[in-house]
């Protein structure tokens, strides 16, 4: 098998029966950064070092069962014997899954059941190039990708604006070009025109010419600057949008593992990075590399002596400013993080303003803002105080270069080698030059900032999606509403199965309410129902048809949810109640809200159905929030419902007028409810209780009440509950 | 135990706990008499207080608190310290090799007390935590972490990699 293969020879060489499974720890006896290997087989479990030293053996037949003991940054783990646990060995947090994995595995084998299923994605990623570990959250090994084929790719977004690039590209040339005209044309004038005795006849054409040059360039910088601003724009909404687009296929399980605060950067400042890179950045170094090379040209045509003087102090300013660089950037970034650090004292203490002021706290929030600021003035003026002496040094060795070529140049035009116009196009051409050249390692920088950028970019875009379309799925018309559970399992983690075996079914317009402890895997029963992820095992059939085998699209359009956490988007509220059928009439909205019984304290608000509401508009307690919600659902017009825990967190009086607008909206409608307050189940047809995963007991309220099982105690400990709490009041 | 001591905080007389280590390797003890086949200790404060406060448990629930360890029995401590080292997988730098920025990513090479380590960080503000004035916590991307006990005692190489980016 393909974990054998890794075994060091060493061991593979002293192994008498097949391996069932061996895996690598990364820690040793004594807490060290020495891999360790464990194998099992048929017989025994063992420990060995990798060069080929057994140090434990247990024989499978003096074994309990074996398990982990979870640390802070590892763990152990732990095979159970007749006397007692015993450590085989120790592993860091990213090996946690592996042997949670062999521990399973060795529990079923002293156990002499079937033996779970190894799976890849349980083991660290290495990457093939470094050996360094990969996180969960890269798909590529961030340090080793290749440069070329993303530069290819990014390449692909200005694609479409091929025509317009190339026509800038043009212009960037001619201009180039023409900027190094005027010199020569000062050459002209002062060598042949300017000479005692000289009509001037020619004085007025090459003025002209000069004036000329000069339009031409004008024209030519302003059409280019506009098609770059016009291709940067185009090409920044293209990315956003394919990242966002790919953004929004992404089932629910890639965003459970990531931050979701981390994707508004990337959306924004990604493609902003990528933007930059390709319209300016490529213009501006594909510009300059252009001109550099030009003007040492026309100079070397000119005198090729007085060229190598002038560009003698290049090196230094090329060494000068990849040193000074690093320096900005570290600064840069320090006095980035000062600001950060005070903004996150603002923004703490404000959102916080309540319990400051409650506890009388404003002068130590005070002094701590004004450590902070004084931080960021500190970082500041370190920061300004190198930007500020940078340019003067960069023009100093600049000015080198000009004062060589005077002394050379001039001492040429004395003896007579030299005409005064090729002095004079030098100086010029000197200024227009060394300009570019200070900025050139900040160029390096922006590139590789553009391409970590892309990369992340790419990521998401790459990602496969967890819960594809069925090419052939078919589209649902009219539902009536029937589910089966058959056989449903499923862990978030492979090798931690949250829903065991569920069997179940749920006729058509039944209310079904789930109950059982936190943990229980109620949420995912109904996750699994609105298919934000597919079962592991097993299938979940709306009216007979897997749910797999049907059109995401057309099953959210059967299923309405209302949450505990409601989310109102930004808008109105009769926005948000229309959220899922924008054409809706303010009649249907009104009617909706009246069942919700929501349209109350609706008309009772200065705005009405037109209150904004959201993160910047009217803040709805928690109970309206409900209601709107109920009333989304209810213009949704779903054939299954799914209510969890509706009724948290609201007064009594509240709870009574929700509890109404459900008991409207559930009628005739697919049902199933999670609630805490087991009182809210009082109208389920029937109640599930899941226990750890399992379904423990089906019946109505007063069938579970009589056995006196799992519900009987739920219940129990509720009434306790509220009586402790009724007493203490 | 009663009821009522489930919401008091139990604080261990040091003369009534000894520590020992089945053959297994697991820890056991005695605590005020009553023999527990298997111990897990935890650091209450394990950046605060790495060595003291520590809450003593059997099977998921606290027996008590163990104060100032160092008034254990010498034997018992040793056992005490060599269970918290390996629970609490948290390696001592001794020395920094190098910090350099690689792409995106800064990359650290650190010479730790459990041998050579390369850390990987998206960046500096999210992935170093500063305790004190010379203590650091590093974590890398992949949650790995070690910590610097003291950025004066390490050696002028190391400090100066530490003063170039911190």
């Amino acid at each position: 098998m393909w974990f054998v293969e890794q075994l060091p020879s060493a061991i593979r060489n002293q192994l008498d029966e097949e391996a069932i499974y061996c895996a690598q720890t990364d820690l040793n006896e004594a807490g060290q950064f020495i891999p360790l290997w464990l194998i099992v087989t048929a017989n025994a479990v063992s420990v060995w070092d990798s060069d080929g030293n057994k140090l434990q053996r247990l024989p499978v037949s003096d074994l309990r069962g074996a398990r982990t003991i979870e640390a802070i940054g590892g763990g152990t783990l732990v095979a159970d014997t007749a006397a007692g646990g015993r450590l085989l060995l120790s592993y860091t947090a990213s090996y946690a899954a592996v042997f949670e994995y062999a521990a399973k595995l060795i529990t079923a084998l002293s156990a002499g059941e079937a033996l779970p299923d190894a799976v890849e994605a349980d083991y660290p990623k290495m990457c093939p190039d470094c050996g360094m570990m990969i996180s969960i959250n890269d798909s590529k090994c961030p340090a080793c990708r290749s440069k070329s084929s993303v530069l290819l790719r990014m390449l692909e977004f200005a694609k479409p604006y091929r025509i317009q690039m190339l026509i800038a590209a043009a212009l960037l040339v001619v201009t180039t070009l023409i900027e190094l005209i005027p010199p020569y044309l000062t050459k002209v004038i002062v060598d042949d025109v300017l000479r005692p005795g000289n009509m001037g006849s020619a004085l007025i054409w090459l003025v002209a010419g000069l004036a000329c040059t000069e339009a031409v360039l004008a024209v030519g910088q302003i059409i280019r600057g506009y098609l770059g601003v016009w291709i940067g724009a185009r090409m920044m909404g293209g990315i956003r949008t394919a990242v966002y687009n790919a953004l929004m296929g992404m089932s629910l399980a890639y965003f459970d593992r990531r931050q979701t605060s981390q994707f508004i950067g990337r959306v924004n400042q990604d493609s902003e990075s990528m933007r930059q890179f390709l319209t300016d950045g490529l213009m501006w170094v594909g510009g300059n590399v252009l001109k550099l090379i030009a003007i040492i040209l026309v100079m070397l045509s000119m005198d090729w002596q007085l060229t190598l003087w002038a560009i003698l102090p290049m090196p230094l300013i090329i060494l000068f400013s990849t040193r000074i660089w690093p320096k900005v950037r570290k600064r840069w970034y320090r006095h980035w993080r000062a600001t950060f650090r005070m903004n996150v004292q603002v923004g703490d203490s404000l959102s916080g303003i309540r319990v400051v002021k409650a506890f009388g706290q404003e002068t130590v929030e005070k002094r701590r803002y004004a450590e902070a600021s004084e931080e960021a003035v500190v970082q500041n003026i370190r920061m300004d105080g190198l930007w500020s002496a940078a340019f003067p040094i960069f023009a100093l060795l600049a000015g080198t270069g000009v004062l060589l070529t005077w002394y050379y140049g001039g001492r040429a035009v004395l003896e007579g080698s030299m005409t005064l116009g090729v002095l004079m196009a030098f100086i010029v051409y000197l200024g227009m030059f060394l300009g570019p050249l200070q900025w050139f390692s900040q160029a390096v920088n922006w590139t590789n900032q553009a391409f970590s950028a892309a990369d992340r970019v790419f990521e998401i875009v790459d990602t496969p999606v967890d819960v594809p379309d069925d090419p052939e799925a078919k589209s649902l018309e009219d539902v009536h509403g029937e589910l089966v559970f058959d056989q449903v399992s499923y862990g978030y983690e492979t090798h931690r199965t949250v829903l065991k075996e569920v069997s179940l079914s749920v006729g058509a317009g039944e209310m079904i309410g789930l109950v059982g402890h936190s943990g229980a895997g109620k949420s995912t029963f109904i996750n699994l129902v609105c298919r934000f992820y597919d079962p592991s095992s097993g299938s979940i059939k709306l009216d007979g048809i897997d749910l797999r085998k049907v059109k995401q699209e057309d099953l959210r359009r059967q299923i309405g949810i209302v949450l505990q956490e409601t989310f109102l988007f930004d808008g109105t509220i009769a926005e948000n109640i229309a959220y899922a059928k924008p054409d809706a009439s303010p009649i249907e909205i009104m009617r909706a809200a009246k069942i919700a019984n929501a349209h109350d304290f609706i008309v009772r608000m200065p705005d009405g159905y037109d209150t904004r509401v959201g993160e910047r508009g009217h803040r709805l307690s928690g109970g309206e929030k409900q209601r709107v919600a109920i009333a989304r659902a209810i213009v949704h017009d779903p054939r299954i419902l799914i209510l969890d825990e509706a009724t948290a967190s609201v007064d009594t009086e509240t709870e009574r007028q929700i509890q109404e607008a459900i008991a409207r909206l559930v009628k005739g409608r697919t049902t199933i409810a999670i609630a805490h307050r087991l009182s809210t189940l009082r109208d389920a047809n029937r109640l599930i209780v899941l226990e750890r995963g399992k379904v423990a007991e089906v019946g109505t309220h007063d069938e579970l009440l009589r056995t006196e099982g799992l519900y009987y105690q739920l219940v129990q400990a509720q009434k306790e509950m509220a009586y402790s709490k009724g007493s203490r009041v | 135990m009663d009821k009522a001591n489930l919401y008091e905080l139990r604080a261990l007389v040091p003369d009534r706990i000894v520590l020992y280590r089945s053959p297994g390797g697991l820890l056991q003890g005695s605590v005020d008499g009553i023999v527990y086949p298997e111990l897990l200790l935890y650091r209450t404060f394990p950046l605060q207080h790495p060595d003291r406060y520590i809450s003593v448990r059997a099977e998921g629930t606290e027996i008590g608190i163990i104060e100032n360890p160092q008034q254990l029995d010498e034997a018992s401590l040793q056992e005490l310290r060599t269970e918290l080292k390996r629970r609490y997988f948290l390696p001592q730098v001794e020395a920094v090799r190098s910090v350099r920025q690689k792409g995106d990513l800064w990359e650290w090479e650190l010479d730790t007390d459990a041998g050579a380590l390369r850390l990987r960080m998206r960046n500096l503000h999210d992935h170093v935590q500063y305790h004190g004035d010379h203590r650091i916590l590093l974590t890398d991307l992949n949650g790995r972490r070690c910590e610097i006990p003291d950025r004066m005692k390490l050696d002028t190489q190391s400090r100066k990699w530490l003063d170039d980016v911190l």
